[in-house]
């Protein structure tokens, strides 16, 4: 406790008493532990990246965010016989999975995963037909009915294709009307959703309500800014995730549950 | 316009004056981390509920567009709550509007947002010489005019203006601009040197019209979106700027996670600093240490909406405790807010026991020995 109130003390008011504070400040920051999430985890790039060539230049490219590299190195390896799919989820796919570690360790930020996603879709469009692309489950993606912030969806959107999954998305204010819609007509494995506004969250317990008045048993799994595990609870059909990785944990173990 | 049209009683105002400082003097002191004689609460981003809109007369989205439902509504919490403080405009949306954004203009309960972009690259953009003359800022302006010539001798008059990053970021579209990080660095620089000029000079020119603090809110620079390293090189300079041309007390709010940032913000020149429950108050303090004034952090969302207000008092003395300057919650209230909560956050101010310096006690011998002197 003692620790607690001398956060005070140094305030600007008190500055000129120069020598007990300067003490207490010492005394102050040696008793803060270094904080700042994990940085020095040991995790960088080069270890997340597949090793043989050329899937390992491929994913780096996608990792680095440079579309035109990517696109010129899919190119050429499908020149050199690779078959597409193989190139697509050895290749690309780990490149955006290796990022989204790092950006789970705030190694990576926003604007990285923004143009990895860019040079991710470059790349699959040059790898043909993905039709035959083995997936987990088709998942569909919206924003809450009156939130217009798509960024955190998109990272999600992309994170979560990177890890297996084929993602519809719905886009931003998304109606409950239109994800049922949508859930008949794509049959997926769950529907995400992000919220960043307290005002709009209330929505999700709406679809969530929708879906089991139609009978329908397809988990709701939400998160973003405006979301904790508090608010998901109360709803037995809705989960929570706090990060897209935790987010690609809950659809997997989803996935093996149905599996079994 | 009788500002105070409604039944509630004013009873909390006129306690709140009964110390040794006036409401207005006390924030202004803490803000400039000058002597205060108790922490105040006091919230530089927007305190207003479904309830106050209610009784004020004064519903969202109507009250967005109108400068006297604005201004009776921005006088609620003090009203109602004891808070005091008046706060205009309610949204972030003012400045992407008056630069041709289109809106969709929100509920009773939530605000308006942008849309969509309204440009593609940073050329096509230029600072509109009639700017205060677009979109809803006149009416924003007019209602820092009636809150001043009302309440502005008893509560400080609160404008919030958004910062440069943010409106980059709507005028442009925040995926497009913040890519460009990467892609194109020099059309960052580009696009903030003129939202920065937006920024500046609504700043000023709510200053001009009466108000007594400036609050830049600046959600999208955000410690979530952007490393320690992309924030000092394309958003910092452009802070630094903004905070020396406000020639009036002045804060700066980050949502989200701003640990990263804080060394940066340290330096930034504003006088305060809002952040959220993401980051410690002890960890900030001891970062900010003593050249900016720390303004937080009861948790807006598990505490301020869904507690109860003994949870929030209980939030509060532990912000209070780890050294918080002016108490508040750590990001604009959801407007579905319990009053109660509320007030419980304005009382845990009012009865929190400063701990005495040394400062203090040197003082109170100085009274003695002066009293012991005259006898």
């Amino acid at each position: 406790m003692k620790a607690f109130t001398l956060g005070f003390v140094v305030g600007r008011r008190f500055k000129n008493n120069d020598e007990i504070f300067e003490q207490i400040r010492k005394g102050m920051e040696e008793k803060v532990p270094a904080p700042g999430p994990a940085q020095n985890s040991g995790l960088n790039l080069d270890a997340l990246l597949p090793a043989e060539e050329p899937f390992r230049s491929i994913a780096k490219c996608v990792a680095d965010g440079e579309v035109e590299a990517a696109v010129h190195l899919v190119k050429s390896a499908l020149g050199e016989g690779w078959d597409g799919l193989v190139v697509a989820t050895d290749g690309l796919l780990k490149g955006m999975d290796a990022l989204s570690v790092l950006y789970n360790q705030k190694q990576a930020y926003v604007p990285e995963i923004l143009l990895a996603a860019r040079a991710l879709n470059a790349g699959l469009k040059e790898c043909g037909s993905l039709e035959a692309l083995e997936i987990k489950g088709t998942v569909l993606i919206h924003t809450a009915d009156g939130d217009l912030h798509d960024i955190g969806k998109n990272i999600v959107a992309a994170i979560v294709a990177a890890n297996g999954y084929r993602v519809i998305d719905l886009g931003t204010s998304v109606h409950s009307a239109r994800v049922l819609e949508a859930i008949k007509e794509h049959k997926p494995v769950a529907v995400l959703g992000s919220s960043l506004m307290t005002s709009t969250r209330g929505a999700f317990l709406e679809t969530a309500d929708l879906l089991v008045q139609e009978g329908i048993d397809v988990p709701l799994i939400i998160g973003g800014g405006a979301i904790d595990g508090a608010f998901a609870s109360q709803r037995k059909n809705v989960r929570y995730a706090r990060d897209p990785r935790a987010l690609v944990e809950v659809l997997d173990a989803i996935v093996r549950g149905k599996g079994k | 316009m009788n500002i105070s049209n409604t039944n509630a009683s004013n009873t909390n105002a006129s306690k709140m004056n009964a110390g040794d400082m006036n409401a207005k003097k006390r924030i202004l002191s803490a803000l400039n981390g000058g002597r205060v004689d108790r922490i105040p609460a006091w919230l530089p981003v927007v305190p207003v509920t479904v309830s106050m809109m209610e009784i004020a007369k004064a519903p969202w989205p109507l009250s967005h567009s109108n400068p006297e439902q604005m201004a009776r509504l921005a006088a609620m919490p003090w009203e109602l709550a004891g808070l005091p403080t008046a706060t205009v405009p309610f949204c972030l949306s003012l400045e992407a509007e008056a630069l041709g954004c289109q809106l969709d203009w929100g509920t009773l309960n939530r605000t308006p947002s942008v849309k969509g972009p309204a440009f593609t690259k940073p050329d096509e953009f230029g600072v509109p010489e009639n700017l205060l003359e677009r979109g809803r800022i006149m009416t924003a302006l007019k209602a820092i005019e009636i809150l001043q010539e009302h309440l502005g001798e008893k509560i400080v008059i609160n404008a919030k203006v958004t910062g440069p990053f943010t409106i980059a970021g709507h005028i442009f579209g925040v995926g497009n601009f913040l890519s460009w990080i990467k892609t194109h660095p020099e059309s960052v620089h580009e696009a903030m040197s003129r939202t920065v000029e937006v920024t500046k000079e609504l700043a000023g020119a709510f200053l001009a019209h009466g108000a007594d603090v400036i609050s830049i809110s600046d959600p999208t620079s955000s410690g979530d979106l952007l490393s320690r390293k992309y924030y000092e090189e394309f958003v910092f300079p452009y802070h630094k700027d903004v905070a020396a041309s406000i020639k009036a007390p002045s804060t700066l709010h980050i949502c989200g996670y701003t640990r990263e940032l804080l060394p940066h913000i340290r330096h930034a020149g504003f006088d305060g600093f809002s952040f959220e429950e993401k980051v410690d108050v002890l960890t900030a303090k001891k970062i900010l240490g003593d050249e900016i004034s720390l303004i937080g952090n009861v948790s807006p969302v598990a505490t301020m909406l869904q507690g109860t207000p003994e949870k929030v008092t209980a939030e509060a003395v532990a912000c209070m405790q780890n050294g918080i300057d002016l108490l508040s919650s750590g990001c604009t209230l959801s407007p579905l807010t319990p009053l109660e909560n509320i007030r419980a956050l304005v009382k845990a101010a009012e009865q929190y026991q400063l701990p005495r310096g040394p400062e203090e006690q040197l003082r109170e011998f100085g009274r003695g020995l002066a009293a012991g002197r005259s006898e």
